[in-house]
C-alpha cells in the first residue's frame, strides 16, 4: 500500500499549482461573504475528499489501470488504498480549513456559542462520507465522466426517495418532524455516537462494494 | 515450467481465444501474430487482467489467481498501451517503485535511465514514443523479476531504439533462471532473441517450433503445375495458389532439396512462415 500511496502524493504533488488555486478561491468565502466561514470549511472539506476520486481519474488516464492491476498489490488493497487516502485527505482537509475558519471567527466576532459552532463545523464532515461512500464505488464502476452522471441520478433519487417516505409517513398520520426533534433531543454525544457508526458501516459496506466490482472488473 | 497455460479460452463477440502453451526456465518465447489474433488477450490472461472463461494457467506453479505480492515481484510487465501515468517524471516513478518492490534496484535503474538519456524530471507523456518503450523496458528489468512478460515491447519504434531494447533483454538473460514471454508482429525482432516462437492466428496457436528448427527446417518451395504433381507431400504443411502455380511451406527443407533437386527450394524467414500458415491451406 506504501506504494500505492506513493504514486497517488506525487500525483497530487505534480498538479500543486492547480489545487492551490482551488483553495485560494475559498478563501474568498472566508473573507468576501458574511458568515462565510462555514462556506469556507466545507468547500475545503468538500474539494480535499475529491481529491481522493482524482487520483482514481489519474489511474484510469490512457489505460493506466492496466499496468498498475499488474504491480505487486492486489485489487483489494487498491480499493483500500483509495478509502485510506479519502479519508485521510478529507479529513486534514476539514481540520485545517476548520482550524482557520475557528481563528478567523474569533477574531471577527468573540464570544460566540462554540458548541454550536462545532456542530455546524462537523456537519462539512458529511461531505467527506458521502463522496468515500458513494462516489468512490461509482467512479470505480462507471469511470470518472460516467459517474458524474450517476451521482446526480444518486442525489437526486435519494431526495426524491426521502421527500416520498417523508409524504407516506406523513399521510399514514406520523408525525415526522416531531419523530426528528426527539432524536435531536438525545443529545450530541450520543448523536455524535450514532453519526459514527452509521459512517463507519455505511464506510465498510461501500467498502466492500468497491472491491467487488474491481475484483470482477477486467483490463 | 514457468509458465503453463492449458486450454484457456477467453470468448468476445466476434473473437474467441483457445490457447495452450508452455514458458521454460531460462527461455526466451516469442508469441507472434497479426494484429488483433489474440496475443495481448493472452498476455493479459497470463497476467490476471481478463479472467479466461475456461482453462488453466499457472505461473511458478501456482495457479494464476492465487498469485500473492512476492510472486508479481518476480514478474516484470511490459503492455503496449499502459503503463504509469505520463503525469509523472522517472524520479516520481523511482520513489514509487522503491514502495513497491523489495528488489528494486534504485541506482542500477537511475544509471541505466542516465545512460539512455532520459530525462529524470520531465514528465512521462512528454516523452517520444521510444523513450517511453525504453523506460517500460527498464522498469521491468528495474527488480530483479525472474519472468518478463512483454507485449510488444519494440511497437512503433525506430530500428535502433528496438536494437537498443532487444540489447537489454539479452542482457537480462545473461543470469541463470530468468525467461521471457514477448510478443511482437515484428518478426525479426524475435528471430534473433527468441529460442522458441508460437504462432497465433485467429485466437488459436497454429505453430509451435524452436527458433533454429523454425529458420533451419522450414522452407518455402516455389512449383508449377507439374512439379506440384509429381512432388511428396509428406511434409508439406500449407499451399497456396500463386501465379506461376503453387507456394507450399515444408518444415523438411532439406527432404526437397535433396529428392529435388530441379525446385526451387528458399530458405523460410518467420514472416513467410507466418503467412503460408495463416493464408496457405492445409494438404
Amino acid at each position: 500500500m506504501k506504494g500505492l500511496f506513493r504514486k497517488d502524493i506525487e500525483l497530487l504533488k505534480g498538479n500543486f499549482k492547480i489545487f492551490a488555486g482551488i483553495y485560494l478561491v475559498a478563501l474568498v468565502f472566508l473573507f468576501v461573504y458574511k458568515n462565510g466561514e462555514q462556506m469556507f470549511t466545507f468547500y475545503v472539506t468538500m474539494i480535499s475528499s475529491i481529491l481522493v476520486l482524482n487520483t482514481i481519474s489519474y489511474d484510469e488516464f490512457e489505460n493506466g489501470m492496466s499496468f498498475l492491476m499488474t504491480l505487486p498489490v492486489n485489487r483489494s488493497t487498491y480499493v483500500k488504498s483509495k478509502y485510506a487516502l479519502g479519508v485521510i485527505i478529507g479529513m486534514g482537509g476539514w481540520l485545517l480549513s476548520f482550524l482557520v475558519a475557528t481563528v478567523y471567527a474569533n477574531m471577527k466576532s468573540p464570544g460566540r456559542d462554540w458548541t454550536e459552532w462545532l456542530l455546524v463545523g462537523m456537519s462539512s464532515l458529511i461531505v467527506i462520507f458521502f463522496i468515500i461512500v458513494v462516489m468512490i464505488p461509482l467512479q470505480l464502476k462507471f469511470g470518472g465522466e460516467n459517474s458524474r452522471m450517476v451521482m446526480i441520478a444518486v442525489f437526486l433519487g435519494t431526495f426524491g426517495g426521502c421527500y416520498l417516505i417523508y409524504t407516506i409517513l406523513e399521510k399514514l398520520g406520523v408525525n415526522v418532524d416531531a419523530l426528528l426533534l426527539s432524536v435531536a433531543s438525545l443529545g450530541a454525544p450520543m448523536l455524535l455516537g450514532i453519526f459514527a457508526v452509521i459512517i463507519a458501516v455505511s464506510v465498510l459496506i461501500s467498502m466492500k462494494i468497491s472491491e467487488k466490482i474491481i475484483n470482477n472488473k477486467e483490463y | 515450467m514457468l509458465v503453463q497455460l492449458d486450454h484457456v479460452e477467453k470468448h468476445y463477440k466476434g473473437f474467441s481465444l483457445d490457447c495452450s502453451m508452455n514458458i521454460q526456465e531460462g527461455c526466451v518465447t516469442g508469441l507472434i501474430g497479426a494484429n488483433g489474433a489474440g496475443k495481448s488477450t493472452t498476455f493479459k490472461a497470463i497476467l490476471g487482467l481478463v479472467k479466461p472463461d475456461s482453462g488453466k494457467i499457472r505461473i511458478f506453479g501456482k495457479d494464476c489467481s492465487s498469485l500473492d505480492s512476492s510472486d508479481k515481484e518476480k514478474i516484470g510487465v511490459v503492455l503496449s498501451d499502459s503503463g504509469f501515468s505520463g503525469y509523472l517524471n522517472i524520479k516520481q516513478i523511482t520513489a514509487i517503485m522503491d514502495g513497491l518492490y523489495h528488489n528494486f534496484n534504485k541506482e542500477d535503474f537511475l544509471k541505466r535511465c542516465e545512460g539512455f538519456s532520459l530525462p529524470l524530471d520531465k514528465k512521462i507523456k512528454e516523452f517520444s514514443t521510444g523513450m517511453k518503450a525504453k523506460l517500460k523496458v527498464l522498469l521491468a528489468m528495474s527488480y530483479e523479476a525472474n519472468l518478463l512478460v512483454l507485449d510488444e515491447p519494440t511497437a512503433g519504434l525506430d530500428i535502433i531504439a528496438r536494437d537498443e531494447i532487444l540489447e537489454l533483454l539479452r542482457e537480462y538473460m545473461v543470469t541463470d533462471g530468468r525467461s521471457i514471454l514477448i510478443s511482437s508482429h515484428i518478426s525479426a525482432d524475435l528471430e534473433g532473441l527468441c529460442d522458441d516462437v508460437y504462432m497465433i492466428d485467429h485466437g488459436k496457436i497454429v505453430l509451435h517450433e524452436d527458433t533454429d528448427a523454425l529458420l533451419d527446417s522450414y522452407g518455402i518451395i516455389k512449383a508449377d503445375e507439374q512439379a506440384w504433381r509429381r512432388l511428396d507431400k509428406k511434409y508439406i504443411l500449407r499451399v497456396r495458389n500463386e501465379h506461376f502455380g503453387y507456394s507450399c511451406l515444408t518444415n523438411e527443407r532439406s527432404y526437397y532439396t535433396e529428392n529435388y533437386p530441379n525446385l526451387v527450394v528458399e530458405k523460410g524467414s518467420i514472416d513467410e512462415v507466418i503467412t503460408m500458415m495463416v493464408k496457405g491451406e492445409e494438404v
